[in-house]
């Protein structure tokens, strides 16, 4: 690993250059994925990747550089190289010492990954297999529909040293685990699936919190749900979105589109909004990654900067964006902890962490007593988002029709539409049952780990897709 | 340490060890990214990367592991945990590493064009591309995203039984979202160029295009929903084609994830729709004349006139089925184990402009967006729910620009039902490690739900 006093030349050279910051982050990563298919283990890959980003900034243009040639000489030529293309005047330089921080770790772990043997790891995933295979009774109807089961493991134990021209120097180790399943339930030639996947910033005592046969068996009763159930209606109707994954809401409708990414350039339906009312009253937002061992949290965002627990819309008004250093520069706004990327390969930018809506008063029984007719969107998939126009698209794993407040048949196949800032306004009631959930969310600094959460909500007006129109 | 050494030094640590069938996959990258806004270089990356992963099959069974670190110790390290996770693997179909009797279709030399053009020249792409699409229209307000970059990988597949081979790639191209306002509503649009080679390469064009989209969708409405017969943009056609890789993927067919297993030799799709993977398309970025095992690549007719002939494969696959593997192994970075992919993915033109496909639809939509693929559409199901934007279309011309609808319906139903071809196969907005080629498609009916009330 590079030794202080050589980050400090390298840091030095960005500046020699022409540029009036630099920063290195270097990253050491060890990682394990194992996939099952129906209770066998296929694949087994593991690895090492280990390499170093370098940042300058002249104002507010960036250069960045990336190289797993980790020798001091190729690391000072790529810092000249990306230095010069700045195209500012080259200066002499004091050296500059850098001060080593060290923060409270924000994931702690107990059981570290090198120490539990690989087929305490597969037997882990046998349970959620068998979970999944088991969840309807042998012999029944419903057990011959279950199809294949999926079931995938993934450790990842990342460690980050980050330093940069103020004079900063700091480490971050952020191990997570998560555990896939997908079943898919067949029936006359159509394939339905269900998933479930939980994870967090944890050693593999995550194991012992959870209990891995439950996730098969959510992955086996959502897709058992939904292989005999009808097709979505189609229009504009009261959409109640379930807890936890149903976060993913907000996540694309408003999160992103609260990125300085997207808002230093003005692209952003939010752009100049802070203080104005935006959403409903009973709208209050959060991105926190400091949350003990969450899948999003890390002691510092990938900049260095500790993370932090940003209030985003407070009784319906904006309060702040989620910024990265540079983007900071642009706005004339303070980091907020959201620097993030996937990995060395990808300079940072603002990135959402654990992002939830708060919770409510209302009990989410009431909230479908009170909605005439409608669709319940209990379990959702991903989605997507153009901060530029607000225009979001998410899917929903497992629907349920909604008439005269009661909960009344499975639909399948629907999608949910419409424009953050108009949504955020229409959302009238919200649970008190607030959970989160796990996510990778993708964007241009590659793919991360996100927690999405909500109490249960309802949004009083939304365009589903399905195909019964 | 370079490729050949590291390689040298794994082999001689696996011989000793008395491992007798094993493999190096190896890749070297470069990338290059030039991103401006408002006539400044915005961001720049310049960047580099190599790596490793070492494969070896114990009675059948396939372990891995990956390095970017390519030293003796680790050489060791990889040997030692791809044995450890052999080990674990309880997967009843046998792994095979390629024995080396194929023979390779010519290429053409890599030359590494792209790093030998000056950055002075790269960054006057940019600008040009930038101020082309700002200058198009009075309407277009801000350009977020104008992007140059070019990037070249080398490969390598080496393995006991002898077979070493290395070939490079390289690509380049630009792209770029222009934003049109009225000042109501903004739009976006986005369009891009890449190709092999710099030479040739129109940013100007392709940025004027993309201001175009942009503005050409200003004073959407939404429509009622119903049943609409469509016309599918080629690159929207293209994005849909990646459900159907998955599907003709033979590991996903041989462990019942496909909707096509069990269905070869049969129609799946309209009689007008035949579909072929390509090694080698002329300026193509993902031509490779071998594949991530080391196997030739081909041509490969995947279905003929709505027929499905074949599916892809890799030496697991092919010896499971007893067929000859087709070369479509693909791993997109050394750290991913090796799965199943075509290199360029092309649907055959047909005889109609996009012009003409109107004018055949008369009444319908011509649609040039979805978003939401990789959560709107099932690649097991078949399902699709995406959210759509495009245009009106009445008596066979454009009629307004369309937003907040949404498309649903299953993808094979849907391809049973091309009702007209559009004339040119193009590249696609390209996702994942391999191209797709695709003409504008007509299709007589899908299921649209718009925010328009019924009247």
């Amino acid at each position: 690993m590079l030794q202080k006093q050589e980050m400090e030349e390298v840091l030095s050279i960005l500046l020699e250059a022409g540029g009036d910051f630099g920063e290195l982050f270097f990253e050491d990563t060890r990682s394990a994925e194992m996939s099952m298919i129906d209770g066998k283990l296929e694949k087994v890959n593991s690895g090492r990747i280990c390499g170093i980003g370098l940042r300058a900034f002249l104002n507010t243009n960036a250069v960045y550089a990336y190289t797993n040639d980790l020798s001091i000489e190729n690391l000072k030529g790529t810092a000249r190289r990306i230095g010069k293309a700045l195209k500012g005047l080259p200066k002499p330089q004091e050296p500059f010492i850098l001060n080593e921080k060290h923060y409270e770790t924000k994931l702690p772990v107990l059981l570290p990954f090198e120490i539990i043997e690989k087929r305490e790891k597969k037997h882990v995933m046998q349970m959620a297999n068998e979970g999944a295979r088991t969840y309807a009774p042998s012999g029944s109807a419903l057990a011959d529909l279950i199809g294949q089961i999926e079931v995938s493991y993934l450790e990842k134990d990342q460690y980050v040293r980050i330093a940069n021209t103020d004079g900063m120097l700091t480490e971050d180790r952020r191990r997570r685990t998560r555990l896939t399943t997908r079943v898919i339930a067949a029936e006359n030639g159509q394939k339905e699936t269900g998933s479930s996947s939980p994870g967090y910033g944890t050693g593999f005592e995550f194991y012992n919190l959870i209990d891995p046969r439950e996730v098969g068996q959510e992955a086996a009763r959502i897709a058992l749900r939904m292989i005999r159930a009808d097709y979505a209606p189609a229009g504009m109707m009261p959409v109640v979105i379930g807890n936890g994954f149903g976060g993913v809401i907000f996540h694309e409708a408003c999160g992103h589109s609260l990125e300085a990414t997207s808002v230093a350039k003005g692209a952003s339906v939010f752009c100049g909004k802070v203080g104005q009312k935006i959403a409903n009253d009973c709208v209050n937002a959060v991105d926190d990654g400091t949350i003990p061992n969450a899948w999003g949290t890390s002691t510092v965002d990938d900049e260095g900067t500790p993370t932090q627990r940003n209030q985003l819309i407070e009784n319906g008004i904006l309060k702040g964006y989620l910024v990265d250093r540079l983007n900071a520069r642009k706005m004339g706004a303070n980091p907020t902890g959201s620097g993030r990327r996937e990995n060395y390969t990808y300079a940072p930018t603002s990135r959402m962490s654990n992002t939830f809506l708060m919770p409510g008063q209302s009990i989410p029984e009431e909230i479908i007593a009170n909605t005439e007719r409608g669709l319940y969107a209990k379990t959702m998939g991903g989605g997507s988002v153009q901060p530029t126009t607000g225009e979001f698209n998410f899917a929903v794993l497992e629907g349920y029709l909604i008439e005269k407040g009661r909960v009344v048949k499975p639909v399948r196949g629907a999608t949910l539409i419409g424009k953050g800032h108009e949504v955020l306004e229409k959302i009238d009631m919200i649970g008190n049952d607030l959970t989160r959930s796990q996510g990778m969310c993708g964007s241009i600094s590659g793919s991360i780990p996100a927690d999405v959460g909500q109490p249960t909500i309802r949004v009083s007006e939304l365009l589903v897709g399905g195909r019964n129109a | 340490m370079n490729f050949e050494t590291f390689k040298n030094a794994v082999f001689d640590i696996a011989a000793k060890k008395g491992l007798k069938n094993y493999e190096l996959f190896g890749m070297e990258q470069r990338e290059f990214e030039i991103n401006f806004f408002e006539g400044a270089i915005e961001g720049y990356k310049d960047a580099s990367s190599s790596g490793a992963s070492f494969k070896t099959i114990v009675d059948g069974k396939a372990g891995m592991s990956f390095t970017e670190v390519w030293t003796p110790e680790t050489a060791e390290k990889i040997i030692d945990d791809a044995c450890e996770n052999s080990q674990q693997v309880d997967a009843s179909d046998p792994e095979f590493i390629y024995e080396g009797n194929g023979s390779y279709r010519t290429f053409p030399p890599f030359e590494d064009r792209y790093v030998k053009l000056p950055v002075e020249e790269k960054i006057a792409y940019g600008l040009e591309m930038e101020k082309a699409a700002k200058a198009h229209h009075p309407s277009i307000v801000n350009i977020p995203h104008c992007t140059y970059f070019d990037a070249a990988e080398r490969f390598y597949v080496s393995n006991s039984h002898g077979v070493h081979l290395e070939c490079g790639r390289e690509g380049g191209g630009g792209y770029l979202v222009a934003v049109a306002s009225d000042g109501k509503a903004a739009k976006t649009g986005l369009e891009f160029v890449a190709q092999e080679s710099p030479v040739g390469l129109d940013f100007v064009t392709m940025a004027q295009k993309a201001a175009e989209r942009a503005l050409k969708k200003l004073g959407a409405k939404s429509i009622k929903s119903g049943k609409y017969p469509i016309i599918l943009d080629y690159n929207m056609v293209g994005e849909l084609l990646s459900l159907f890789s998955f599907m003709i993927n033979a590991e996903n067919v041989q462990k019942g994830l496909s909707l096509l297993a069990g269905k070869l030799h049969r129609a799946i799709v309209s009689p007008a729709i035949t579909i072929v993977n390509e090694p080698y398309i002329e300026g193509g970025i993902s031509n490779i004349p071998f594949d991530a095992e080391g196997v030739p690549t081909k041509t490969l007719t995947i279905v003929q006139n709505g027929i499905l002939e074949t599916f892809l494969h890799r030496i697991k696959t092919a010896k499971k089925d007893g067929v000859p593997p087709t070369g479509n192994a693909t791993r997109g970075r050394y750290n991913q184990a090796p799965a199943i992919a075509p290199q360029n993915l092309l649907l055959r033109a047909g005889p109609l402009s996009l012009e003409e496909l109107m004018r055949k639809m008369g009444d319908g939509l011509y649609i040039t967006d979805l978003q939401g693929m990789h959560s709107g559409a099932n690649p097991y199901s078949g399902q699709l729910s995406l959210a759509a934007e495009g245009f009106r279309i009445e008596n066979g011309k454009i009629a307004y620009p369309v937003e907040q609808i949404t498309i649903a319906g299953n993808v094979l139903e849907l391809f049973g039902k091309v009702a007209g071809i559009g004339s040119e196969s193009k590249l696609s907005l390209p996702s994942g490690n391999f191209s797709v080629y695709c003409p504008d498609l007509y299709f007589s009916e899908a299921d649209i739900a718009g925010t328009e009330s019924p009247s």
